[in-house]
């Protein structure tokens, strides 16, 4: 899987919350 | 019988869009002498003729009304180096159109010469304004005046006005093979300094900077996981340019709005030079000889009417040769849909053609980004 891909269906912390505050 | 339509039209159009940003050169001269400054004649003293301003404003009055207003970015050299009348003076032909909410000023100044009235001039015009500065002294010691000496307390001078008169701004900050191991440091200072949001440029070279060593990509994913981490702990603290870049394609492609991601087209940034110049792609090819590519003039704009430039990009041979090398970019690197496509200053200033790929602007500053979150997320996923 393309590291692309691979954040863009993470679920850890470190990107759910740099979702968050976008 | 009709002729048919050019392929290279169609393929620019396919990654261009109309601009929403002009980029402007009030002046070549810069009362700085940067260490790491890319502009070739920041000792010359070329000032914009009032001509060229006007014919700029009829220029952009005659882009369609795209309901955003186009920035008009006053760049340089110091854009501020050529005194509040001469400035006012360039700003005057385009007030109609400000007025009318058709255009926004912006410039990137050095700082050093705002002062109180200059002030009133940025907020009579309503110049958003963005700061030049790397960081604390020890890692802002690159920028020094003509003589060598070091411009800090003059940069911090300078914001102060800024912020004694309420207006706000952004900071650029250059990250060159100091700043890059102490990102703490720098986010500490920087986001002090009462800016609304931080950008880091990881030194390149490009321009007249081609001797320096920049920073390696092994570097950058430190320092980007070092800033990830930092602004995690700092919630409140005003955003960092780069994670924000990254935060918005993740959050749109994880909410189901790919269209809207992949739908966005390039802007071709027309830069004017102070005589009238233009070039497309990156203001860095102002004053750039090359004469394989025309030194990368498009026209200038008391010659031809800037949409007419504008409608013939295609025919450019750099801007087909950029094409070349964004299609191979989306076919080759597995960061183009972030990344989307590195930038042509880079690769003429790194590689020596626009048909090539993969610069060290792209390894450090959008790879390193992107490996950096990765990298973070895989020790999260593991624990």
């Amino acid at each position: 899987m393309k590291i692309l891909d691979r954040l863009a269906t993470s679920d850890t912390p470190v990107v759910m919350e740099l979702i968050a505050t976008h | 019988m009709r002729s048919r339509p050019s392929p290279w039209r169609a393929r620019y159009q396919q990654r261009f869009a109309a601009p929403q940003t002009v980029v402007v050169q009030p002046t070549t001269w810069c009362n700085l002498d940067c260490r790491y400054c890319y502009l070739p004649f920041r000792k010359l003293k070329n000032q914009m003729p009032l001509e060229v301003a006007e014919a700029l404003a009829q220029a952009v009055a005659q882009f369609d009304d795209s309901g955003h207003p186009i920035g008009i970015v006053w760049h340089g050299g110091e854009p501020l180096a050529v005194g509040q009348q001469k400035f006012a003076s360039l700003l005057a032909p385009f007030e109609a159109l400000r007025r009318a909410g058709r255009v926004h000023h912006y410039v990137q100044t050095n700082a050093t010469m705002i002062t109180g009235t200059c002030c009133d001039l940025l907020a009579a015009y309503d110049i958003r304004v963005g700061v030049s500065v790397d960081g604390p002294a020890a890692l802002n010691a690159e920028r020094v005046d003509l003589r060598g000496k070091p411009a800090f307390d003059r940069i911090l001078r300078g914001i102060s006005q800024l912020r004694e008169h309420g207006i706000p701004f952004s900071v650029i900050s250059v990250v060159g093979t100091l700043g890059i191991a102490m990102p703490e440091q720098l986010l500490e200072f920087l986001t002090s300094l009462g800016g609304h949001s931080v950008g880091f440029n990881i030194e390149e070279i490009e321009g007249a900077n081609t001797d320096r060593q920049p920073p390696t990509a092994v570097q950058a994913e430190e320092f980007w996981r070092r800033t990830l981490t930092w602004t995690r702990e700092h919630p409140g603290a005003p955003a960092v340019r780069e994670v924000e870049r990254l935060a918005e394609y993740l959050q749109l492609i994880r909410s189901g709005q790919r269209a809207e991601w992949d739908g966005r087209r390039l802007d071709p940034i027309p830069t004017i030079s102070w005589k009238g110049d233009v070039v497309l792609l990156s203001p860095e090819f102002a004053d750039t000889t090359a004469p394989e590519y025309s030194d990368f003039v498009a026209g200038n704009i008391l010659d031809r009417p800037l949409s007419e430039i504008l409608r013939d990009a295609h025919r450019l041979r750099y801007v087909r040769d950029f094409l070349t090398g964004l299609d191979r970019c989306q076919t080759e690197c597995e960061f183009f849909d972030f990344c989307r496509g590195a930038q042509a200053a880079n690769r003429y200033f790194e590689n020596g053609d626009l048909t090539t790929t993969e610069t060290n602007y792209c390894r450090v500053s959008r790879q390193a980004l992107v490996t950096a979150l990765s990298t973070l997320a895989t020790k999260e996923a593991v624990a």
